[in-house]
């Protein structure tokens, strides 16, 4: 029997593991009481609880420091799902965000649930598939005897998406978040290409390319097998990842146009112009250029036929001279996008210029599958004709929800009102004073468009709710 | 917009790092001739899937061969694998790297499937395998952290994404 008063490192150790569990379940209690916008981070509040009650026993068990340090490393980076819902509470969220969403994703993956999380340390729009996080959780540290237990937990998708702080009232930039959509339907086609002829056939030939540059190189006589072996494997990496990582950008670029038309366009051009148009794909972020992505959005909002449906209203009296700023607008971006020193700096670098090729061979097909993946969902060319009717109310400072006759209004689309509200700001102009429109009228503008849509949800939801009710025996 | 943040790459590792390690206490209790229980053959099957998914990896970079296996996953796997392999065995020729993941996957394939007795020759290079493997982990992991002190210069980070 082990002297209970000698000094034991392992059990040392097994107190200090705990330790880390035991601070994580205080501060999930004290988060599990906070107002959010909808029920879901309660139910990831509940599935921490559950897994770490799994994390606990496997502490008890461990017999070796080297187990209790791997423990003690996954506790410690749980850590960061307390930011994540520290911050994702109604003070910080807004509902009609979280709905607008909800309802956006229910388009795509029915029965998802979403938590919105803004972050004040970068500035970056991003979604991130908790429920597949979740589910890698249970998968590498649980159990599989225990496994079963968390059916429930993931038995629907979760989506954590992540918006900058500062622009938690800025709804227009809102529209980002169709890119932020896009990214499972990008997932989604890359996962297909297992089982596509071609790129099997394109991976040998890569290697082949990825072989004879290494061959080709400066150090080549020199290196012996195994250094030729890390730069072959280094770079082939690259590539695929290079590639991967430019069509996810890409296709989720196409995927927000296609959900939220040019209004998607719009909020990605003003995010992108913050940076450099001509940044290289770069270690390990591995963006494709800014400026491709603009040429590429507006090759398919000329292929959709946005601009020439907005031409079509342009001699419009209430409209028209707001929706000739718009197409001037996109006019600014068409001459940006003519000339490439994207194309000149990507097809300069080697690796990059493999990737690349690669990856333009692949984008048509790419495109072909998010147009049919979400043509259900998708904000159609034909609503434009909405915008007279919206534009006038946001002259009149009213939320663009609804139009037609007031006894009996129809409501819009909520896309249609974000699409009203970027074509009124993009003239720039306070429709009263007929001056610049300040920053206050700029809030004002969002505080509308905001409004807009959870009206609009709210009486979608009503419509569902008396449809029910009037089907009910 | 959307590229992985740190804390879902760390999860990855973390989960590597934890597969190796429980790999090492697992082969350990089989060259003990301990019996092993459902969950621990589901430990070392994953294993054995992970050793699979590298040597994978390894036909594709070494002669262009694809696999079923995502190309991304496999030929980082293999990027992980090659460091530790060297470390268990120094003088392993490039050639055979592929044969020497699939050698181990066998042997461990063997131990989870009573019948044909495991090769315990490969069994302890596969436990010596994953011992480097989860060295190598832990220093990609705490490399990525800050423990103390900050780095933190104004308008150093600052690009916007979309």
């Amino acid at each position: 029997m082990p002297d209970p008063a000698a000094f034991s490192p392992l059990e040392h150790w097994r107190r200090r593991t705990r330790q880390y569990v035991e601070g994580l379940l205080q501060r999930l209690d004290e988060l599990s009481v906070s107002d959010y916008p909808a029920a879901t981070p309660n139910q990831v509040i509940k599935f921490l609880l559950d897994f770490l009650g799994v994390i606990d026993a496997e502490i008890g068990k461990a017999a070796s420091e080297d187990k209790l340090r791997a423990l003690s490393q996954i506790c410690q980076s749980l850590g960061v799902f307390i930011q994540w819902l520290d911050n994702a509470h109604t003070g910080q969220t807004p509902r009609g965000l979280v709905q607008l969403l909800k309802d956006m994703m229910n388009g795509l993956e029915p029965n998802s649930r979403v938590i919105a999380c803004p972050r004040a340390d970068e500035y970056n729009y991003s979604i991130l598939d908790l429920g597949q996080i979740l589910a890698g959780l249970v998968q590498k540290f649980v159990p599989r005897s225990k496994q079963p237990n968390f059916a429930s937990h993931l038995a629907q998708p979760i989506k954590l998406i992540f918006f900058p702080r500062i622009e938690r009232d800025n709804v227009l930039t809102h529209a980002i978040f169709g890119h932020e959509l896009g990214h499972p339907i990008a997932t989604e086609f890359l996962n297909g290409e297992a089982s596509d002829p071609a790129f099997s056939a394109a991976q040998t030939a890569i290697q082949q390319q990825i072989d004879a540059l290494v061959a080709a190189g400066p150090n080549a006589s020199t290196m012996d097998a195994a250094k030729k072996l890390d730069v072959v494997t280094r770079l082939l990496g690259m590539v695929l990842e290079i590639r991967k990582r430019a069509l996810e950008e890409l296709i989720s670029d196409a995927v927000g146009i296609l959900l939220f038309g040019p209004s998607a366009f719009f909020a990605m051009f003003e995010v992108l112009w913050v940076g450099n148009w001509d940044s290289p794909p770069k270690n390990d972020s591995w963006y494709p250029p800014s400026r491709m992505r603009v040429r590429l959005g507006l090759q398919l909002l000329d292929d959709l036929g946005w601009p020439q449906a907005m031409d079509q209203i342009k001699d419009d009296p209430l409209a028209g001279a707001y929706v000739m700023a718009a197409l001037e607008f996109l006019g600014e971006a068409r001459r940006l996008a003519a000339t490439n020193p994207d194309e000149q700096a990507v097809d300069g670098e080697p690796v990059l210029k493999i990737a690349y090729d690669w990856m333009r061979g692949s984008f048509p097909a790419a495109l072909a599958f998010s147009k049919q993946r979400v043509d259900a969902s998708s904000f159609k060319v034909t609503k434009t004709v909405d915008l007279p009717g919206l534009i006038e109310r946001l002259r009149l400072g009213v939320p663009p929800n609804e139009l037609g006759d007031p006894r009996n209004p129809v409501t819009v689309d909520c896309r249609s009102a974000l699409f009203a509200a970027w074509v009124f700001k993009l003239r720039g102009l306070s429709p009263s004073l007929s001056e610049p429109l300040s920053s206050r009228e700029t809030d004002r503008l969002n505080q509308n468009t905001l409004r807009a849509v959870e009206y609009i949800i709210l009486q979608d939801d009503y419509r569902k709710v008396m449809a029910e009710g009037a089907a009910a025996p | 917009m959307s590229t992985p943040g740190q804390e879902f790459r760390d999860a990855e590792y973390l989960g590597w790092d934890y597969l190796a390690i429980t790999s090492v206490e697992l082969l350990e209790r089989v060259l003990a001739g301990q019996a092993l229980d459902q969950d621990d053959a589901h430990n070392l099957d994953r294993a054995r899937q992970f050793l699979i998914d590298a040597a994978s990896g390894a036909k594709l970079v070494q002669s262009g061969v694809p696999s079923n296996v995502s190309p991304v996953e496999s030929v980082r796997k293999f990027s992980y694998v090659m460091e530790p392999l060297r470390l268990a065995r120094h003088d392993l020729p490039p050639p055979e790297v592929g044969a020497a993941l699939d050698r181990m996957a066998s042997s461990i394939d063997a131990a989870i499937h009573p019948g044909n007795p495991p090769d315990r020759a490969q069994l302890a290079f596969a436990k010596t395998f994953f011992q480097y493997l989860h060295h190598m982990l832990l220093d990609i992991i705490e490399s990525g952290k800050r423990r103390t002190g900050t780095n933190f210069t104004f308008g150093a980070s600052l690009m916007s994404h979309a």
